[in-house]
């Protein structure tokens, strides 16, 4: 059996008590309490250099409460928490690198929406290009050029059966 | 006392589907009828106690009978009539139940309208169909029954899913469960193919039309599906590669693939194996899709043994598994295609395997990224998620290569390496594609993109869906020519092809719908009273917050004036909807829908005292409206391809044997 390591334990407790508050639906947005000031006063930024650099960076981080979506995506308090590290982190002129090593120290790979192709995860994303590079030759191979011997007498049938009777045919005149 | 009753239906049903199996089993063994006819007798006795268990469990929530678990669970006094009928498939044991009901129907169904030439292998049939509605019957009355009773009984309950009660939601899960069940039936005709060890004369016109069913209705539900979402979940948008989307559009695609691999074999009789299989993995993985979402395994590995359900599951699915493995590794050598020396060369049968295998890439695909986090949890106990942008990576190649195989496939023939009119059907093709693109582009306002690979992805999408309609249209055009423009002729022959062609423009509708997510806008901003912005030609004045009662609901309504380009529209009320059963605030979207684009907006937030202030996210979602004519351009093509009563009618191998 597979055995976790203890910080994973807590941090899937962790998660697993924040989805059974969000509710087992994605991405519910809405959580009830005081209404933030901060949260009010701060409009994310849509245009220039560093609005889409805020647009990628916090599009390619998952909602941690949610499922499927980006914090972009999400207003729920943690994905606003951690849109509001990012745009601190773009006004002070770090780089996407920077800053998504930043999250990905904080909270493991995990945080990222697609694995980072390396390590084990590169798994990810050979499997797929594999198929994809792999298959076409294989349906030639398999398919196109595969052609069925025709025997001298006439009969339409595969290389081993021909081979078989020829076999049969060397036994019975031995 | 009656919520016992219901247990105790469902525990009879059961029973009947145990002794129902056994029949069927020993009749194909002793080749008895009558043991079958008990049979199929058995299953419809079964099929009218689960519903009278469901006409039970609506009446109990229709009363508000607390005393039920899942009643007290899913619903509240304070839901609004119609929502207390749709709680029934709210929650995990009333949609498990509606699941084994609609199987159980369309089981009866199946059982009752089968072909005369399909007799000899019917007991194969009710056999697989009942053992999967055994065990889930098993399931019900062990692990996830929906009248289990609680004491004591409480006065109010805690209240449905605020995020279901939706309309959308109402008819969604009926829909998806209709297509995931009717699988089920190619699914046993697959296994009674293997079974008896051959394909039958009647097994492709039967086959074909559930399979076709099938098809609609998953369509249908997955797209209402994402409408749900669209209106519901307030993040502007309908797709989001989630395990339970994925798990509802594996299915589809083994069942797309399915129907193209039925084509081929109606036509030459060959790819029958491939039917085979993908008819049983159709539904296998719309039943892996329901183990992934409800064991608790796609949150972490480790909660996969905290429901029974999970291991009940897996248990079944891999000894469904097994025995049709089995039975494949025994029988499918035997059912084999008229000639064994074809050539397949370049043909329309070889653009068709090239199509299965781009959507079991496809299929691959998303199998992949849905379970790579539970692989990955599991091996290196590190987690990882995979989310839209792993999906997105891929999938537009292969909805590049699908739309090149639709056009290109299409204007193919059986074989032959020759496509009729080939070059000047496709010049043709491009000249009328290349209006037909323009103004797609300039509608859209595609130059509009930033981004240049967004741009370049977009322009090059666009323009091969138009050619690719074009190219199909101008099939469609030589194929009635050919028969002299005799419409009549042309409508009773090939209803089928013409199905086949709307359904596939629907598919390129959708693909050009997809690319608006390319180009998608949106802008945050916090406005006091009386503050407009500007967004995208429009402008947008915030009025105020004002509170307002919906059914059971409370509003809190943002008014924003609306104009563009100097017009005065409709004002618009994006609001936040309290529930009396939950502390959350759900999202009411506001949407003002053009042919070319949404503008779609949501309230973030609101200043709670005063009202006078709030922020709103505003987007513009191109071309989302495409992708609902698509869904109903497509479900229209897959009904025509039903209707049609020539096509599968004969099996062109009994014309071949008795020639």
């Amino acid at each position: 059996m597979f055995l976790p390591n203890a910080r994973t334990v807590i941090r899937g407790l962790l998660f697993a008590a924040l989805i059974s508050v969000a509710g087992s639906f994605p991405c519910l947005a809405g959580e009830s309490g005081p209404v933030d000031e901060d949260a009010l006063k701060k409009a994310w930024p849509s245009d220039g250099p560093q609005g889409e650099l805020f647009h990628e960076v916090s599009s390619s981080l998952r909602c941690p409460t949610c499922t499927g979506i980006s914090v972009l995506e999400s207003d729920a308090r943690f994905s606003q928490q951690i849109k509001s590290i990012v745009l601190e982190q773009v006004q002070a002129g770090k780089t996407r690198e920077q800053i998504l090593q930043h999250f990905t120290e904080r909270y493991g790979p995990w945080i990222l929406r697609s694995p980072p192709a390396k390590g084990f995860n590169i798994l990810a994303w050979l499997l797929p290009l594999s198929i994809l590079l792999a298959g076409p030759p294989a349906v030639w191979f398999f398919v196109w050029r595969k052609r069925r011997v025709v025997s001298t007498l006439g009969v339409r049938a595969a290389d081993d059966i021909i081979k078989e009777m020829q076999a049969r045919l060397e036994e019975m005149r031995a | 006392m009656l919520a016992d009753l219901g247990f105790y239906l469902l525990l009879l049903c059961f029973l009947s589907t145990c002794y129902g199996v056994l029949s069927a089993v020993l009749a194909a063994y002793w080749r008895h009828r009558r043991l079958y006819r008990s049979s199929r007798l058995a299953l419809t006795a079964t099929c009218v106690m689960a519903l009278s268990a469901a006409g039970l469990l609506w009446y109990l929530f229709f009363h508000r009978d607390y005393s039920v678990a899942y009643v007290f669970k899913t619903s509240s006094n304070d839901l609004p009539q119609i929502y207390t009928l749709t709680a029934f498939w709210s929650s995990l044991e009333g949609s498990h139940f509606l699941w084994t009901l609609l199987l159980s129907i369309y089981a009866t169904i199946a059982l009752w309208t089968y072909s005369r030439d399909n007799e000899h292998i019917m007991p194969y049939v009710s056999a697989s169909l009942q053992a999967v509605l055994a065990w889930m019957f098993y399931l019900a009355i062990s692990h996830s029954d929906p009248f289990l009773r609680m004491f004591p009984s409480a006065a109010d309950g805690q209240g449905m899913n605020t995020l279901l009660q939706n309309p959308y939601m109402a008819i969604h899960p009926p829909t998806l469960f209709t297509g995931y069940t009717a699988l089920a039936i190619p699914a046993a005709y697959s296994v009674a193919a293997l079974g008896y060890g051959d394909i039958t004369e009647g097994w492709l016109k039967t086959t074909r039309r559930w399979t076709l069913f099938a098809w609609c209705a998953l369509t249908a539900g997955i797209i209402l599906g994402g409408h749900w979402a669209y209106v519901e979940l307030g993040w502007s948008g309908y797709w989001a590669w989630d395990p339970v989307e994925n798990s509802s559009f594996i299915p589809w695609i083994f069942c797309t693939a399915l129907l193209h691999s039925l084509v081929v074999q109606d036509k030459l009789g060959h790819l029958k194996r491939l039917s085979l299989i993908l008819a049983f993995l159709a539904f296998f993985f719309s039943f892996f899709g329901t183990f992934i979402t409800r064991s608790g395994v796609i949150s972490s590995v480790h909660s996969f043994a905290e429901s029974p359900i999970g291991p009940n599951y897996l248990a079944f699915l891999a000894s469904m598994l097994l025995i049709v493995a089995v039975l494949y590794g025994f029988r499918a050598p035997s059912i084999l295609p008229p000639e064994a020396d074809k050539a397949w060369g370049v043909s329309k049968e070889s653009a068709l395997v090239i199509t299965q295998f781009l959507l079991l890439t496809l299929a691959a695909i998303v199998c992949v990224g849905t379970l790579y986090p539970i692989i990955s949890e599991a091996i290196t106990s590190e987690r990882t998620t995979v989310q839209a942008p792993y999906f997105n990576a891929f999938a537009p190649w292969i909805g590049l290569g699908l739309v090149m195989a639709i056009a290109l496939g299409n204007m193919m023939r059986y074989q032959s390496a020759k496509i009729p009119n080939g070059a000047k059907l496709m010049t043709i093709a491009a000249v009328c594609a290349a209006p037909i693109a323009a103004v797609l582009i300039i509608g859209g306002d595609v130059l509009l993109t930033k981004k240049p690979f967004n741009l370049g992805a977009q322009l090059v999408g666009l323009c091969l869906c138009a050619w690719s309609a074009c190219c199909l249209t101008g099939d469609l055009f030589l194929r009635i020519k050919d028969l002299r423009y005799k419409l009549g002729l042309f409508f009773t022959r090939n209803l089928a092809y013409f199905g086949g062609y709307v359904a596939h423009i629907g598919l390129i509708i959708a693909i050009a719908g997809f690319l608006g997510n390319y180009r998608g806008m949106q802008k945050v901003a916090t406005l006091k009273q009386g503050e407009s912005i500007d967004f995208y030609g429009y402008n947008l004045k915030f009025d105020e917050i004002k509170i307002a009662q919906k059914d059971n609901a409370t509003l809190y309504q943002g008014f924003i004036n609306v104009s563009r380009n100097g017009l005065e529209l409709p004002p618009i009320h994006p609001a936040r909807s309290k529930y009396p059963t939950s502390s959350n605030l759900n999202h009411e979207i506001a949407l003002m829908s053009t042919f070319w684009h949404d503008l779609y907006v949501t309230l973030s937030d609101f200043d709670r005292d005063t009202g006078k202030k709030a922020t709103f996210e505003f987007h513009i979602n191109p071309t989302v409206r495409f992708v609902w004519i698509a869904a109903f351009v497509m479900v229209t093509g897959g009904l025509l391809a039903i209707s049609d009563r020539y096509r599968g009618s004969k099996s062109r191998d009994a014309i071949r044997a008795t020639e």
